[in-house]
């Protein structure tokens, strides 16, 4: 029997709970026909009795479409004959007229069932694809909000599986993986993997084939997006008789792929932001370090040059300044050269770390003296609280580690004391370097720590190299260590940065 | 030393190192100094002062060091020697294109600076009536009658050889970009052709120098142009 298609309904699950089955619509109204005719038989002329017989087709055919009303006019026409044309319960006609009215009523009867039963038809198809519609609608608001390729893919299964009422999965671009089924315990034939493969490989729709075959249960749609296959979806059809959500399998498809390429050109706008700012960071990089490399070298070459081409013609004092001059520019480099060197070892990973047992004020009082040298009147105030004399690190690392936060502090401190202390958490030894400067503000201190980050207080540019921070971290994190910056510290000024070193401050012939 | 009337020059840097060796320097020279740290205050300078020639870094804090060139030019023809890094050729050529005069690229030897400087401000009035002779070391150009010579030896040149040669003997010890010799010889049609220029600038080498593949008076400033040689005796007379 060709009743309305029950998949097709889906959309609209409520409208099928409220109805009974066609035959038995059929049956009740004429039934209910037979009951009223009877009622009525007494009062009325047999005429008007075939009025409500037609009414009852009409119901019928209106309730179930066009099969229900051609039914229910026949049933209608053996009805009247056996319940009213005498003679009466049986399916005899004594009168000739009575044939002639009988068959004029079962034409009219199923002209009025299938006419009625095809405007029924007609407002079912418009529901449904107003169901349809509704139902992408309702999908595009889901896939709008994706984030990414894979949650699209989960979508569009998800809703191919609540739209058809079938199982649904999404297969990698080979064809050769499930990425998403719905349900999850949907399995793949073999037939259906050599299926996916053939539509991965040509791009084309592969369909069930017309004989059915147990082994296929599948047919399988390319799903492409910017141009580029990105998935295949498979879609457990019946044999034969999907046609009918063949609109909604598509719309579905579409409209994934139109999600999906947008999702692809925004990946590719962010990745081209992201190289862009790469290349950016990089070119800053190279011209800071070319800057930085250049403007000693311009100094000491134009100073020298001058000496030797002008010097006779030159104040002492002039010549004083100029030597001065080469003296103070190379060291900038020298110090330049060996912190780039430092960033080098640190992003190669060639730190090697030797940790060894070495006492802690010596390595305090190097650094310290390092700084005063590098920054003659400098003030560095250290503190030893209950950190225990010998403790277990690489001396040299931790050195330059003290020293490049010493150097910082001096260059961006503010001029003010440095307090350098060292104590200790359980089995960590802890060192801090601080300052009363004006501190870093809090957007700035997240990127503090990268490569040729300056302060933004203009120092007098070349001052810092750009990389003491980064180098320091670099080191504190290749020892297992951390360095973290608290800013401010006081008064909404002051930076203190911190060293953690765990189990370096184990007590040696303890339980190491 | 420095007397009143020497010869003032402006010069535009930023980096407080650079400025303290500058200054002595070109003082011991026989010019005057004065500083500028921003380019803001080099086109005030440039204007109050009217130096004789600037030394301008191409990297300012407030601005580019290309935009003080274009705010100076063409109301001022001021000499301006520019001072640039070796790998930017780009902003070297973009800057000459701009009618700085010409550059040096950093780090530099206080002589080379000098020399810049010396042929910068000699080139100064301009060629309102061009030389009819010019004349670098053996070898002569007559513009009038058109013959070069060398050590008095006739050299034979085809027309566009010979107005190439013009050209950058007129502008002896500047350097020339690309664009300017194409657009002067070729016209501004063929500003792009750098390829005549090498052919043309290979031919003429062959003509003119005496070890063509070291040559000694057409010089390649590379990347940007070419420099034809600074006439030695010339330069000790200055």
């Amino acid at each position: 029997m060709a009743q309305s298609p029950p998949r097709a309904e889906t959309p609209a699950p409520a409208l099928r709970g409220r109805r009974a089955p066609p035959a038995v619509t059929v049956f009740v109204v004429v039934a209910g026909a037979v009951g009223l005719g009877a009622l009525l038989a007494g009062a009325l002329p047999i005429s008007s009795i075939q009025l409500v017989f037609l009414v009852a087709v009409l119901l019928a055919a209106a309730a179930h479409g066009v099969v229900a009303g051609v039914a229910a006019a026949l049933l209608a026409s053996l009805a009247f004959n056996f319940f009213f044309i005498p003679p009466l319960y049986t399916f005899l006609i004594a009168d000739p007229s009575e044939v002639f009215a009988l068959g004029v009523f079962l034409v009219a009867a199923v002209v009025t069932g299938s006419v009625a039963g095809r405007m029924r038809q007609q407002a079912d198809a418009a529901r449904r694809r107003a169901a349809l519609v509704q139902s992408l609608s309702d999908y595009s608001t889901r896939l709008a909000g994706c984030r990414g390729v894979e949650d699209a893919l989960a979508a569009c299964v998800e809703e191919i599986a609540r739209a058809l009422g079938a199982g649904a999965a999404a297969l990698s671009p080979s064809g050769e993986r499930v990425l998403h089924a719905s349900p999850a315990t949907m399995t793949l034939r073999h037939g259906d993997w050599l299926a996916a493969g053939i539509a991965a490989r040509s791009g084309n729709i592969a369909r069930r084939p017309a004989e059915p075959s147990d082994e296929q249960r599948c047919e399988f749609h390319p799903v492409r997006a910017a141009g580029r296959l990105v998935a295949v979806v498979g879609v457990e059809r019946p044999p034969s008789g999907g046609e009918e959500t063949e609109p909604a399998l598509m719309g579905i498809v579409r409209q994934t792929e139109s999600v999906l390429s947008r999702l692809a050109h925004e990946e590719a706008a962010a990745r081209a932001r992201g190289a862009a700012e790469e290349e950016r960071l990089r070119n800053a990089v190279l011209s800071s370090v070319s800057h930085d490399l250049r403007t000693p070298l311009a100094v000491i070459l134009g100073a020298a040059t001058s000496l030797r081409e002008l010097g006779p013609a030159m104040p002492p004092v002039a010549r004083d300044d100029l030597l001065a001059s080469i003296e103070d520019e190379a060291g900038r480099l020298s110090r330049l050269v060996a912190s780039l060197l430092d960033m080098t070892r640190v992003e190669a990973g060639a730190l090697v770390v030797r940790p060894d047992w070495v006492d802690l004020d010596d390595v305090l009082r190097a650094a310290c003296e390092r700084a005063r040298r590098a920054h003659p009147g400098l003030r560095v105030e250290t503190e030893r609280r209950d950190a225990p004399a010998l403790v277990r690190v690489d001396e040299t690392l931790l050195g330059q580690t003290l020293f490049n936060l010493l150097d910082n502090a001096a260059i961006h401190g503010g001029g003010g004391v440095v307090r350098l202390r060292a104590w200790v958490e359980q089995d960590a030894l802890l060192l801090a370097v601080s300052d009363d400067g004006p501190g870093v503000p809090s957007s700035e201190q997240a990127a503090i720590f990268e490569k040729f980050r300056r302060g933004t207080r203009e120092t007098g540019r070349g001052e810092g190299t750009g990389l003491g921070l980064a180098v320091a971290r670099g080191m504190v994190v290749a020892t297992g260590g951390a360095l973290t910056l608290r800013s401010p510290v006081a008064d909404g000024r002051g930076a203190c940065f911190e060293i953690r070193l765990p189990g370096a401050a184990v007590v040696p012939g303890g339980q190491e | 030393m420095t007397v009143p009337s020497a010869p003032l020059l402006l010069v535009v840097d930023d980096e407080p190192q650079i400025q303290r060796f500058l200054k002595p320097a070109l003082t011991a020279a026989g010019y005057r100094v004065t500083m500028a740290a921003t380019g803001a205050e080099a086109l005030r300078l440039a204007t109050r002062l009217a130096p004789a020639a600037i030394i301008l870094d191409l990297g300012l804090p407030d601005m580019d060091g290309k935009d003080v060139i274009a705010a100076l030019r063409p109301a001022s023809d001021t000499p301006i020697v520019v001072l640039s890094a070796r790998d930017r050729e780009a902003e070297k050529i973009a800057a000459l294109d701009l009618g700085a005069n010409d550059f040096v690229n950093k780090p530099f030897g206080i002589g080379e600076l000098l020399a810049r400087l010396r042929v910068a401000l000699r080139q100064r009035p301009g060629p309102l009536a061009e030389p009819e002779k010019l004349r670098v070391g053996e070898l002569s150009l007559d513009a009038a009658t058109r013959r070069v010579t060398r050590g008095g030896e006739p050299v034979h040149l085809t027309p566009t050889e010979f107005d190439l040669l013009a050209l950058l003997m007129r502008h002896a010890g500047r350097v020339m970009t690309h664009r300017q010799i194409l657009s002067a010889v070729w016209g501004p049609a063929h500003v792009n052709d750098t390829q005549y220029l090498r052919v043309f600038v290979g031919q003429l080498r062959q003509k003119i120098e005496r070890e063509p593949s070291a040559p000694a008076l057409i010089l390649t400033e590379p990347g940007v142009g070419y420099r034809f040689a600074e006439d030695a005796s010339e330069s000790e007379r200055d």
